[in-house]
């Protein structure tokens, strides 16, 4: 009996020109936003791929220097683009996309693309993931709003009844068909995101279609629901416009606005100002009469059984630098973990609040599984602090490897430079906490359709 | 095969049918009169599992209703007073879907055979039902009826806003599915058609079943004048 009523569904959206209309508009609007989100991340790889060779091609050219000048000469490191970001920005508009590596410091990611966005851009870009979060449950609300208050006010509900058919195999059946023909907008923009972004990603592509069918069929099934208890079609439409404005638009704005008054996070200013001042606590491997510095020597000199600098065997500069180094790098990894374990209460409150609204399970999951949330930035900015470490550690090593009478008299030449390679960088696998979205999704999938059969328990077959 | 044990509808304060006693055998056509509001549609509705009884039974081929709401429905057919079906579609399509939700799947020549027995132009088969007169759409759900091989036919003022040509070919067509064994309740304004068709006649007022007689009951009699006089005397109890 589903059967039949499912195909009956689909021959009916079929035949109504407005739904095929609609349908087919919402297809080339994701076909347009794959392409140009193709284009767009295309672009942007290239230009990040060139400015990592020109910054490569410095660093190798910047000729005979002191490792710990070469140390603060610097470079850049450029945050490498996910295929599948040209389906979901995520985040990465709004954070940074390259970071200075250099001697004492840990900066954050500079150069945001959101800075060189058109300003129109500011009213929500145009990403195929935005279209099916925004304008999908607008299709499901179109599919289902009528779906039972229609049969009702047109007076086939009693002819349907009539003939023995169960309400809930009714309902069922119209939310298998809206399913069916939200279908193929998933696969064109899922399938053409695979294929412009890399088939690499194919299993991703997989899970994001699961991700956004539970998504899409949430709101179906909600509006199902409404469509069984209301009295006219007009009133199931006002109640279903109202779930869509208050689970797309308000909940999700509402909910971050909680998250960040629940848990506040400290501007750059005193972040920075902060690190600043635990750092003036340790030792600055700059000054020789700080009397940390004085007393990691007096350590060093007792180690060895000399009486002066001089006498060491290795050059105490390079040992001060690295211990500088160390000092500072702890200082950063306390203060990052703070401001990462506020992130973190943030996000777990944005999902805990899912309940009110499906995307908020959607749109962390959605990032991701496409490599564009906050967890892939850290990831990347993980990776460069690492590799910010033992470029700085490898240089002050070979200071610390040719004592001198003037510790910074010398000069190393391009065979460290090549000896200290780039930053590599692959696609951050989506971690268990960050597919905790999917298992939300899929609760909320069963609720919903919990809702709606139980709506269609004792249906009132006249208006 | 159609029986009501003491059922009762109320809502709220208002009794819409009071302890109704009915019964409609095999090959039976039972006609139901009243002025609107006396319980004729309450009672369809009731044997259709559309409202449940405050008290009392109803039952279908031997179910309770009730607690048998959809196997009930399988030996049941039933043609409301307007049949709405889907306007995109056509009467063949409409009534291959019906059909099929029924438990009684039929397509192409069935399809055809069954339109034209209940005399649905061959023409119209396949034009959407949305351009379909009245008469028209009670036709396909008479096709429908047939198709279910239904035990039992509940008609709701089946024949209301047709022309008599078309009420004619109506009665006829359900005088034949009597024939084939069916039991028939059909709730009607029309005195004429049902004098013509009717085995047995209940008047019903206020919710009470007022009188019930066979058609042999009737001989000699004006039908019009039993009514009258039945549903005014059953008003002026009511108001004492």
């Amino acid at each position: 009996m589903i059967g039949r009523i499912v195909r009956h569904e689909l021959r009916s959206a079929w035949r109504d020109g407005r739904i095929r209309n609609v349908v087919v508009l919402t297809l080339a609007l994701l076909a347009v936003a794959v392409i140009v989100g193709a284009t767009n991340v295309r672009a942007l790889q290239a230009q990040r791929e060139e400015a990592a060779a020109l910054e490569r091609a410095n660093w190798l050219e910047q000729g005979p220097k002191n490792p710990h000048a070469a140390a603060h000469f610097g470079q850049y490191a450029f945050k490498p683009i996910s295929g599948l970001a040209l389906f979901d920005r995520g985040v990465d508009r709004y954070l940074g996309s390259a970071v200075w590596l250099e001697a004492h410091r840990q900066n954050a990611l500079v150069h945001r693309p959101a800075d060189d966005a058109p300003a129109v851009q500011r009213f929500g870009e145009l990403t195929a993931a935005n279209i099916l979060q925004a304008i999908g449950p607008l299709l499901a609300l179109l599919l289902t709003f009528a779906a039972i208050a229609g049969e009702r006010e047109r007076g086939t509900l009693r002819l349907l009844v009539g003939q023995g058919v169960r309400p809930q195999a009714l309902v069922l059946g119209k939310l298998v068909a809206a399913m069916l023909v939200l279908a193929p907008l998933l696969f064109v923009a899922l399938l053409s995101a695979a294929a412009l972004g890399g088939w690499a990603g194919l299993p991703r592509v997989g899970l994001l279609a699961l991700g956004y069918g539970l998504y899409l069929g949430c709101f179906a099934a909600l509006n199902l629901a409404i469509s069984a208890r209301a009295r006219s079609s007009s009133a199931a439409l006002v109640g279903s416009l109202a779930l869509w404005v208050a689970a797309v638009v308000a909940v999700p704005r509402i909910a971050s606005d909680i998250a960040a008054w629940a848990y506040p996070t400290p501007s750059e200013h005193d972040f920075f100002a902060q690190v600043a001042r635990d750092i003036k606590q340790g030792i600055n491997g700059h000054d020789p009469k700080d009397s940390r510095t004085e007393a990691l020597k007096a350590g060093l000199l007792a180690r060895y059984g000399v009486k002066t600098v001089e006498e060491l065997p290795v050059n105490f500069a390079g040992v001060a630098l690295q211990a500088g180094e160390e000092y500072g790098d702890r200082v950063y990894d306390r203060r990052y973990g703070e401001l990462h374990a506020i992130h973190r209460r943030q996000a777990d409150l944005r999902l805990a609040l899912a309940l009110l609204s499906p995307r908020l399970a959607l749109q962390p999951l959605s990032a991701a599984l496409c490599g564009t949330n906050l967890a892939a930035h850290r990831e990347f900015a993980a990776a460069a602090e690492e590799h910010r470490r033992a470029l700085v550690r490898r240089l002050n090593e070979d200071v610390a490897q040719h004592p001198g009478a003037s510790p910074f008299e010398y000069l190393a030449g391009p065979e460290l430079w090549r000896e200290l390679g780039k930053l590599g960088q692959d696609d951050a696998d989506p971690s268990p906490a960050d597919l905790r979205g999917l298992a939300i999704l899929a609760a909320l999938f069963l609720l919903a359709t919990s809702l709606a059969l139980a709506s269609a328990r004792r249906l009132h077959v006249d208006p | 095969m159609l029986r009501a044990e003491g059922l009762t509808k109320r809502y709220g304060e208002v009794e819409a049918l009071a302890g109704l006693e009915l019964e409609v055998r095999p090959g039976e056509v039972y006609c139901l009169l009243g002025p609107n509001g006396a319980g004729k549609s309450t009672t369809m509705n009731l044997f259709l599992g559309f409202a449940a009884p405050t008290a009392g039974r109803a039952w279908v081929c031997g179910l309770d209703v009730q607690h048998h709401l959809i196997e009930s429905k399988r030996h049941l057919a039933y043609i409301p007073e307007q049949v709405h079906l889907y306007p995109h579609l056509s009467g063949a399509e409409n009534l291959e879907y019906f059909a099929g939700l029924g438990g009684s799947a039929v397509s192409g020549p069935e399809v055809a055979a069954l339109l034209e027995r209940v005399g649905l132009p061959a023409a119209a088969h396949h034009r959407r039902s949305g351009e379909y007169s009245k008469g028209m759409r009670q036709k396909v759900g008479l096709a429908l009826a047939v198709a279910k091989r239904a035990r039992a036919l509940l008609l709701d003022e089946p024949t209301s806003g047709l022309d008599p040509r078309a009420s004619f070919e109506f009665s006829r067509l359900v005088r034949s599915m009597c024939d084939e064994g069916v039991a028939v309740l059909m709730a009607t304004h029309d005195l004429f058609r049902a004098r013509d068709l009717a085995n047995r006649i209940g008047i019903m007022s206020a919710g009470r079943l007022v009188w019930e007689g066979g058609s042999g009951d009737l001989a000699g009699e004006d039908l019009e004048r039993v009514y009258l006089e039945h549903v005014r005397r059953a008003a002026e109890e009511a108001a004492a």
